[in-house]
């Protein structure tokens, strides 16, 4: 305020003007430069006897005295450019999803005003401020945007935000004028829709103002943010649930795991108040199998406000997914055995072993049939592609022939394939692959080393082991319990007791876990490390279709020798790596379902024993509604894609759909390589989403206006709105001088020079 | 290796005397090792060091001119010479030095197999006990060797029972993988000590813990985990061990018994770490 009583305009026309003089710089002005300077001299004279430090300040106050005189003899104005009147809109757009129907203030009970009510109440002052030389268009928005009469008829009923989408629609589409700004009212909640792509908006030019609503955080509300489920697991094992709760006061919620109307868990949890985001996982089991709708609820124990977001849920597959591992083993040893005994526990990984047990025999474990692996390697291409993880251990590559180099080769790159390659005196280089093609498919560059007194690259020492910053973020690394403890976890494991020194990482490998060699120390019974120099442990890659891995170690057996018989950290991590890299690998027969908007977008993948594509064939999807009365929709065929289609649905739900291929493939052999069964569920529509993250969403907001050259206003000032629309640069623009010679801060410096000067004088005794 | 009965009874003062000869004729090399001071990339044929109770000819004996305990014998020279037939027969890397721990020992885990000989005097602390068990539900494997007859058997039963209680004995038909993972064994084979050798393969009962029983059927009994792998071997009335310890005693030694002794080690060895 007192900025443009002062310059006489406002802010922002001196952000985007420049200044500069109308008058010319003529006689009259020369004539006055001279008197004036002159008269200056004459006074001047008058404080001879002064000495120069007390001269000069004086000189000085003068000359700005003089200076501001001739500046406005000069006639100096502010050239800027601003909205021309009468030929610009200003689109105001309101915000009419269901998040605008919660209360507006953090206290419900403080302020009972919502926010879409403040929102109503700003709209005319909103109008009266952007409608200096504009014209104003109201349009309002949830899930699409749409034009607007008038506030009153708006309520909050929509069930989905999209606000970036559609600020993009409006500054793109919008052709009717040429739109200066966009005032959006809004709590900004964004739960459609992609909120990080503001590159088509911002191209617009349009600046964007929104007018934040709502509070930064509301009392009472107990929150689930996340509800974490994988979305296949088999029948009648354990499972967690992990729940990420907010809340901000601090109390005790009742938590429950359902299958429909079955409990299928239930906990006390006590939250503190000092920790506003809580993560817990709850452990349930998956009982038969079948598609499910798994939902958790939290009942807190006091009034929640927002009782809608204590739900989520989650469709799962429970489902057998038996996951074919063929592991190569050159010399018998530990780490065989304790794989072995790992993978056993595990009912859902069919763990075939093949293992040269002297220079002549080789043992065979896991074989489903008295031919499979008589041979020894895979006879045939498509045998070997029957099988999801390949491990190949410390065997020499002189154990197979050329042609199944190339088979191994292609079972990663083409098949799809994951492989895992292990430690050992005749692992790696040091075993001969380095010249195979199966080189080219590792994560790791192998290197021979050379000469008579090169040290062999597989040898024993101590090493800790830990992961890295992308293995923290990464399954494998994940021991359950509390995610804080993961890097606990692995440093209290007991250490390695070798290392298989690989070579430098190809440019597109991951480094999961780091190996550390260094310095340890004894605690209690055990060695533990305290600092040591990191090494790449286990390396994963994706290698063409496929995937491959190097652990550069064969001593994990000691995290189950070694430590107590409860604890289950060396089971967990390599059935959770068999896991990974196994369920990484392409199924024969794939079935993908998408919600896109009202449509399932149904894709089929289907490939012969040799991973061909699977053509000159029909199928049919069967669809299944929420309501029930199942229909079949053909699919069609996608050139080298397999098959798809998008079906319209009618409403929203839990839709199934089953796909019949039966007879696409006579000639596959019932070892064949995992089909994810050609099911599942899809939902269409959240319930309740517009009770998730209701708060006040500020950061979307000042990325918004950052982006379009905008400002976030607040519901309680949005006094230089229009203003700011009128100087925004946006819209038809006309160029205009403001006159300054009558802008107060020019009389008010003059007066001030010249107090300045008579008290400096007064002062120092020159009057 | 077998023993001589006592003729007189033990006393507390000779036992002394001869534990302390026993233990600085020891040989040095095999002292209580640190973790890691092996080699851990190989196997490592591990030897159980434990208490027996009785006096001379029961918890020791006197033997090619030293005391013996009861758990080194056939010690390290059994092992030495089963690593290096290992080495060359298999592809198993063994390791030519053996260790030698107590069931206490926090590193007995850095050994997943543990052999243990003579046991039919054995005698096993609450700490053992505990020790053995938590290295069996980790997943190691115990095998036992050289006892005979019924009394020794009992002896084995009584302290395993506590250890694993309720679990049972089974005694392995020839059928049994371990018989077959790279030798194709179609007899359990009875090895007996070197002096005995030469009139047959059954022991004299009078060598052995009264009453002796049957002491003519040599077999492998074991104890099982919940998924059918075995934990715990025992080769009763045989002395495997001693099969490898005496491959050099002789012609008709070697070719009658150390190879069979070799066939049923290698197998055992095999088994155990493919299981």
């Amino acid at each position: 305020m007192w900025f443009e009583w002062l310059f006489k305009y406002p802010r922002h026309a001196y952000q985007q003007g420049e200044l500069a003089f109308a008058g010319e710089i003529g006689v009259l002005w020369w004539t006055a430069a001279i008197v004036l300077l002159a008269l200056s001299v004459v006074f001047s004279r008058r404080l001879a006897q002064w000495s120069v430090l007390r001269r000069v300040p004086i000189h000085l106050l003068q000359i700005a005295a003089i200076g501001v005189i001739l500046a406005l003899i000069a006639q100096p104005v502010l050239e800027v450019t601003r909205l021309a009147p009468g030929v610009n809109t200003v689109a105001v757009l309101f915000d009419s999803s269901a998040s605008m129907g919660l209360p507006a203030a953090s206290d419900s009970k403080a302020d009972g005003r919502t926010r879409q009510q403040v929102a109503k109440d700003l709209v005319t002052r909103v109008v009266d401020q952007a409608t200096g030389g504009a014209k104003t268009v109201l349009f309002h928005f949830d899930d699409r945007l749409a034009r607007a009469e008038s506030t009153e008829a708006l309520e909050p009923r929509g069930a989905r935000s999209r606000l970036v989408d559609a600020l993009t629609d409006l500054a793109t589409n919008y052709d009717e004028a040429a739109l200066a700004a966009i005032v959006v009212l809004t709590d900004g909640a964004q739960n459609a829709g992609d909120s990080t792509e503001l590159e088509a908006l911002a191209a617009a030019g349009v600046p964007v103002h929104p007018v934040a609503i709502g509070p930064a955080h509301i009392r009472g509300d107990v929150e689930l943010l996340e509800f974490a489920l994988p979305s296949r697991v088999s029948p009648d094992t354990e499972l967690s649930a992990r729940l990420v709760i907010r809340h901000h006061d601090g109390q005790e919620v009742r938590v429950r795991v359902l299958a429909g109307e079955s409990v299928l868990a239930a906990e006390t949890l006590s939250l503190d108040p000092g920790t506003p985001v809580v993560t817990k996982d709850i452990p349930f089991a998956t009982g038969p199998e079948g598609l499910k709708e798994i939902t958790v609820e939290l009942e807190p124990t006091t009034e929640d406000p927002l009782p809608g977001n204590n739900v989520r849920s989650r469709l799962l597959e429970v489902d057998r997914d038996r996951y074919r591992v063929l592991y190569l083993e050159g010399e018998p040893r530990w780490e065989f055995k304790f794989i072995r005994r790992t993978v056993a526990e595990d009912d859902d990984i069919d763990l075939v072993t093949w293992l040269r047990t002297t220079a002549r025999k080789t043992y065979r474990q896991g074989t489903a049939d008295p031919e499979e692996l008589a041979d020894g390697f895979p006879k045939s291409r498509e045998a070997l592609y029957r099988y999801d993880l390949v491990i190949i251990g410390s065997l020499p590559a002189t154990a197979l022939g050329d042609e199944q180099h190339d088979w191994l080769a292609a079972y990663v790159a083409e098949r799809g394939g994951s492989l895992l390659a292990l430690a050992g005196r005749r692992a790696l280089a040091d075993g001969g692959w380095d010249v195979k093609p199966l080189a080219d498919a590792l994560p790791v560059v192998l290197e021979r080393r050379s000469g008579p007194d090169a040290p062999p690259s597989y040898a024993a020492g101590e090493y800790g082991v830990r992961p890295t910053e992308q293995g923290l973020r990464s399954v494998l690394t994940d021991f359950g319990g509390n995610p804080e403890d993961r890097a606990r976890n692995w440093q209290t494991l007991p250490l390695l007791a070798d290392y298989h020194q690989i070579g430098a990482l190809k440019p597109g490998a991951t480094t999961i876990l780091e190996a550390l060699e260094g310095v340890y120390e004894r605690r209690g019974t055990d060695i533990v490390i305290r600092e040591g120099k990191p090494v790449p442990l286990l390396v994963t890659q994706v290698y063409g279709y496929g995937r491959s891995a190097v652990l550069a170690t064969a001593s994990t057996w000691r995290w189950r020798m070694r430590t107590p018989p409860d604890d289950q950290r060396h089971s967990v991590f390599w059935r959770q790596l068999i896991r990974h890299l196994a369920g990484a690998s392409l199924a024969r027969q794939r079935l993908s379902v998408a919600v896109e908007g009202d449509s399932l977008d149904v894709r089929v993948g289907l490939k012969n024993q040799r991973f061909e594509p699977v053509q000159g064939t029909a199928l049919m999807a069967r669809i299944t509604p929420p309501e029930g009365g199942a229909f079949e929709v053909p699919l069609s065929p996608v050139p080298g894609a397999g098959f798809a289609e998008t079906v319209p649905v009618r409403g929203p739900g839990v839709y199934r759909v089953d796909v019949d291929t039966t007879g696409t493939d006579p000639g596959a052999s019932p070892l064949t390589a995992r089909a994810d069964g050609l099911k599942a569920l899809a939902r269409v529509g959240t319930p309740n989403l517009e009770q998730f993250e209701a708060t006040l969403n500020e950061a979307l907001l000042l990325r918004i206006a950052e982006a379009t050259g905008g400002r976030v206003w607040r519901e309680d000032d949005v006094s230089g709105l229009g203003d700011a629309i009128a100087f925004g640069g946006a819209g038809v623009q006309e160029r205009q001088q403001l006159p300054l010679w009558n802008a107060p801060i020019l009389y008010v410096l003059l007066v001030l020079l010249k107090c300045a000067e008579w008290s400096l004088r007064r002062y120092w005794g020159g009057i | 290796m077998t023993r001589m009965r006592p003729p007189i009874g033990p006393r507390f003062t000779k036992k002394m005397v001869a534990m302390l000869v026993a233990t600085l004729a020891a040989p040095a090399a095999f002292a209580q090792a640190s973790p890691f001071e092996y080699d851990l990339t190989n196997f490592i044929p591990t030897r159980i060091e434990y208490h027996s109770i009785g006096g001379q000819f029961e918890a020791y004996y006197y033997y090619d001119g030293r005391y013996w305990e009861r758990w080194e014998t056939d010690f390290p020279q059994a092992e030495q010479n089963f690593a290096k037939r290992l080495r060359e027969l298999t592809a198993v890397v063994a390791s030519r030095s053996p260790a030698r721990r107590r069931l206490t020992d926090p590193d007995l885990g850095d050994s997943p197999l543990i052999f243990m000989s003579d046991v039919g005097y054995m005698r096993l602390s609450k700490a053992e006990i505990d020790g053995l068990r938590t290295f069996l539900h980790n997943g190691g494997f115990l095998w036992v060797d050289d006892f005979w007859g019924d009394a020794e058997w009992r002896s084995l039963e009584v302290a395993m029972e506590e250890v694993l209680p309720g679990k049972r004995w089974t005694t392995l038909p020839i059928e049994h993988p371990i018989f077959h993972t790279v030798f194709d064994i179609q007899e359990m084979p009875q090895i007996p000590a070197r002096d005995f050798a030469r009139w047959g393969t059954t022991e004299p009962a009078t060598q052995h813990r009264y009453p002796t029983g049957s002491m003519t059927t040599p077999s492998i009994r074991a104890y099982k985990d919940d998924d059918g792998r075995l934990m715990v071997i025992a080769t009763h009335n045989t002395d495997i061990a001693d099969g490898w310890e005496r491959e050099s005693y002789g012609e008709f030694y070697f070719e009658n018994f150390s190879t069979k002794a070799y066939r049923v080690g290698i197998n055992v060895i095999v088994y155990a770490l493919t299981h």
